[in-house]
């Protein structure tokens, strides 16, 4: 009985009936109700800080909400426990992959439910299954048996909704799930869900990705500052009013015209070699004032070049020029910190100290020049951080709040001014734009555009080619560590770039 | 008139604001405030069993003991903050000891330059574990651990087990005279406090400490010569362990292997008690003085009372693990935020 008035959708698979979190004096999410009905998609969008997340996590049973209800099947769940949200058939697949890579892929699939015959794991029947499950779910190559290191990331992410699917899970949380997949792939992943659905799974999808969302979803709900902004539904979504609900009135899409200063070589590269194999190495000559956007596949060297000119290392030969004066490949370490700066790809594991102030975080490169005899010189501390916290618009308590309790466009401010705080000619910014939200980016795209405006140069590496566009229209193409094209038109197009950067 | 000059000042606005810094440290940072219940339950404890606690010579005892074991552990902190460990800060100690007391006796070298000798010892070892964990990639744990076993053997050939050498006069000295009401040892361990707590929050390297042992391999990319802040950490706890062997040996007038045995469990034990996290980037010097008087005053307290002298050690692994659960609840409060 009840399952037919749940396939009709009167009574809804997962209910969240006026759910609020605070966190101190912060509200996190206030009143929101939220529905999910059966075999269908309801896409949840956000800027960070909008409570996506905790909106998750509360019905993950990770987050204890003040008040408020979590029903499935109009069964109210406890609060605040993951095990009976599981129970319950919910199930969440977050970002970071959470399989054990030295497991063989049928062995994460019966993780702590492993089957038993005779007081032995009985790995053929475990292996049976896995390949059953896996051609039900469409096959995407994946052997049962091969270590789960051996796939791509897209297949682990297979693997693991799969897995949630063997557990009967009814509500399949997915949790930026593209993020780190290509455009082939998340057709892909859309596939699987469209047959999750026809098997009456209810799927929430969380993305910063507004296109993706729209194609995938049944349902859209905006989250904005804790609050249900919007709620669509398929026959009348509207992108524009869904943007608009997403931001806010706080800022708007702006284009800022590219302006160059005077026409003189700021920054110029010549025969940078990344490898052996590379006869001509990597050349190119940028104005003052001029962006350059770097493409490529996954593995095409993007990053090795950026912390190759950051004097990280690994450039085995050529020269660049900064402003007339020479540096020889093995002279680059010394350029660290000087005119280039670097902003590197994973802003947690590699850029910032979580545990520690923004204002801490802002200064650490330049404490030596903000000191006098190695004392720290707070005044001007204060005085530099403060500016730069209002230029990059960070929205946070103060300059003391730890960086850890910031969302992810923030955290990434936080980051870009430290790369920008000595004013530095070069600067290299490797995915500067990953995992930002839609205000957070125009506002980050702002910032490092009239940062090149006053005469700098900047190469940026991004994924997404709109990015890229939206910064430049200079755009140099790897492939194998080598350059494989330079494109420079006024007027780009997206099409043309991701197609040449499909062919590379 | 004295009435209403207390009544203005209990009202005065600056006060009230102090009052209400203090309220929202508590809020905001459980941890700063968490390392002083050590001390405060030891006071209490102290006043309830032990009759005297409170007297003139006991508190010349304790203090002693804090400065000791302070200028010990502040080094420890050091090396903890960037995510090390040093387990040879005990044998270190008697190495130091035993260096001076030999050579005083044997030879006719000035005790001033034997002192510095010492420390020149300190040095070298120090620079010898940030060789092995910089240069040779092992774990601090193994690579002190090596080095506190060497070390032991080292006075063990040297001192054949038996009391030996003769202190010299200039450490009785240190180790009996006072400064005002302070013992010279406490003083020390006092000034090294400030001078630390300075050095962390006021100076560039302080800021690198934490950067390095928060997330060294950003800290690399920040352009923080993360190498020299490890060097210059162990060679700092080394020669604070020189330091403070000397002064120990300096109170108790001789010398011999044990004297600094279990040195190295203990400052481990005050930094960790005192809010140092043993993952690295979180810590500081007031707060590990709070640790040094938890753990000094808990041995204080049970020699006074005349209690079970073993259950020093219960009393202490009850405390870390106190102070354990407290830090990770404060970790996973954090979590729950982001």
């Amino acid at each position: 009985m009840t399952n037919r008035l749940e396939g009709r959708g009167i009574i809804p698979l997962l209910q969240v009936e006026s759910v609020s979190k605070k966190y101190g004096e912060n509200v996190v999410l206030a009143n929101i109700d939220f529905s999910l009905q059966a075999g269908t998609v309801h896409g949840v969008i956000g800027q960070n800080g909008a409570g996506k997340s905790t909106l998750v996590g509360i019905i993950s049973g990770i987050v204890v909400p003040d008040s408020g209800d979590v029903r499935v099947s109009d069964n109210p769940i406890e609060h605040g426990s993951p095990r009976a949200a599981l129970s319950a058939g919910i199930a969440t697949v977050y970002q970071e992959l959470s399989l054990l890579p030295e497991l063989a892929v049928y062995e994460n699939m019966f993780l702590g439910d492993e089957i038993v015959k005779n007081r032995r794991l009985d790995s053929s029947e475990m292996i049976e299954q896995t390949r059953a499950l896996l051609s039900e779910l469409g096959g995407y190559g994946i052997d049962a048996a091969s270590r789960t290191w051996r796939l791509s990331l897209a297949q682990r992410q297979i693997v693991e909704i799969a897995r949630c699917v063997r557990r009967n899970v009814k509500v399949l949380i997915l949790d930026e799930p593209s993020a780190v997949l290509g455009s082939n792939e998340i057709s892909t992943l859309f596939e699987l869900i469209k047959r999750l659905n026809a098997r009456g799974t209810g799927v929430i999808y969380i993305s910063h990705r507004l296109a993706e969302v729209e194609q995938i979803s049944d349902q859209i709900t905006v989250l904005r500052d804790g609050c249900t902004a919007l709620l669509q539904s398929r026959e009348n979504f509207d992108r524009p009013k869904l943007i608009r609900a997403m931001i806010g009135n706080e800022s708007s899409f702006r284009e800022t015209a590219h302006t160059k200063i005077s026409v003189t070589n700021a920054f110029s590269v010549d025969g940078l070699k990344l490898h052996n194999n590379d006869e001509v190495g990597i050349s190119f000559t940028l104005l003052r004032g001029e962006i350059l956007g770097v493409a490529g596949h996954t593995g095409s060297g993007r990053s090795r070049l950026l912390k190759g000119l950051a004097g990280l290392g690994g450039v085995i030969g050529g020269s660049i020029e900064i402003e007339g004066v020479k540096y020889e490949g093995k002279d680059l370490k010394k350029l660290k910190g000087l005119s280039v700066r670097y902003l590197p790809e994973d802003r947690k594991k590699l850029g910032l100290f979580l545990d520690r102030s923004i204002r801490d975080n802002i200064v650490v490169s330049d404490v030596s020049t903000l000191s006098k005899f190695g004392f720290l010189n707070f005044k001007k501390i204060m005085l530099i951080s403060q500016e730069f916290f209002i230029k990059l618009r960070i929205r946070a308590q103060g300059l003391d709040q730890l960086v850890a309790r910031l969302s992810g466009g923030n955290q990434q401010k936080v980051l870009l001014a430290r790369t920008m705080l000595s004013a530095p000619q070069v600067l290299l910014l490797d995915e500067p734009l990953r995992g930002v939200d839609v205000g957070a980016k125009t506002e980050i795209i702002d910032a490092i555009k009239s940062h090149v405006a006053l005469g700098n140069v900047a190469l940026v590496v991004s994924s997404e080619l709109a990015d890229i566009i939206a910064l430049t229209n200079k755009v140099l193409i790897l492939r194998n560590g080598a350059t494989h094209s330079l494109m420079s038109k006024p007027n780009l197009d997206e099409n043309e770039l991701a197609l040449a950067v499909e062919n590379s | 008139m004295l009435i209403g000059h207390l009544g203005t000042r209990r009202l005065n606005g600056k006060n009230l604001g102090t009052a209400l810094k203090i309220n929202s440290l508590v809020k905001s940072s459980p941890l700063l405030v968490a390392p002083l219940l050590g001390p405060f339950a030891v006071i209490v404890v102290g006043f309830l069993f032990a009759s005297n606690f409170f007297s003139v010579g006991n508190f010349a005892n304790l203090s002693r003991q804090i400065g000791f074991l302070s200028v010990v552990a502040l080094g420890q902190m050091v090396v903890l903050l960037i995510k090390g460990i040093d387990l040879s800060v005990g044998a270190l100690m008697t190495l130091a000891m035993v260096f001076v007391a030999r050579n005083a006796r044997e030879t006719e070298v000035d005790p001033r330059l034997l002192i510095t000798g010492a420390l020149f010892v300190g040095v070298v070892v120090g620079l010898v574990n940030a060789y092995l964990v910089l240069g040779r990639n092992i774990p601090p744990f193994v690579a002190t651990l090596s080095m506190y076993l060497l070390l032991n053997g080292i006075i063990s050939i040297w001192t054949k087990g038996v009391p030996s050498g003769e202190v010299p006069q200039i450490l009785k000295q240190l180790g009996a005279t006072k400064v005002g009401i302070l013992p010279i040892p406490t003083a020390i361990g006092l000034g090294l406090t400030i001078c630390l707590a300075v050095l962390l929050s006021r100076t560039i390297f302080g800021s690198w400490i934490y950067a390095t042992g928060q997330n060294s391999e950003a800290a690399k990319i920040a352009g923080i010569p993360t190498g020299l802040v490890t060097i210059l950490a162990y060679v700092i706890c080394s020669v604070c362990a020189v330091i403070g062997g000397l002064l120990l040996s300096g109170y108790i007038g001789y010398v011999d292997r044990y004297l600094g045995q279990g040195w190295e469990l203990d400052s481990i034990a005050a930094a960790i008690v005192g809010g140092t996290a043993f993952a690295g980037g979180r810590g500081g010097a007031f707060r590990t003085l709070a640790g040094v008087f938890t753990i000094a005053g808990i041995s204080n307290v049970i020699l006074l009372t005349g209690a079970d002298r073993w259950l020093r050690f219960v009393s202490t692994g009850f405390v870390i693990i106190l102070s354990m659960v407290l830090q990770s609840d404060r970790i996973k409060f954090a979590k729950n935020i982001i």
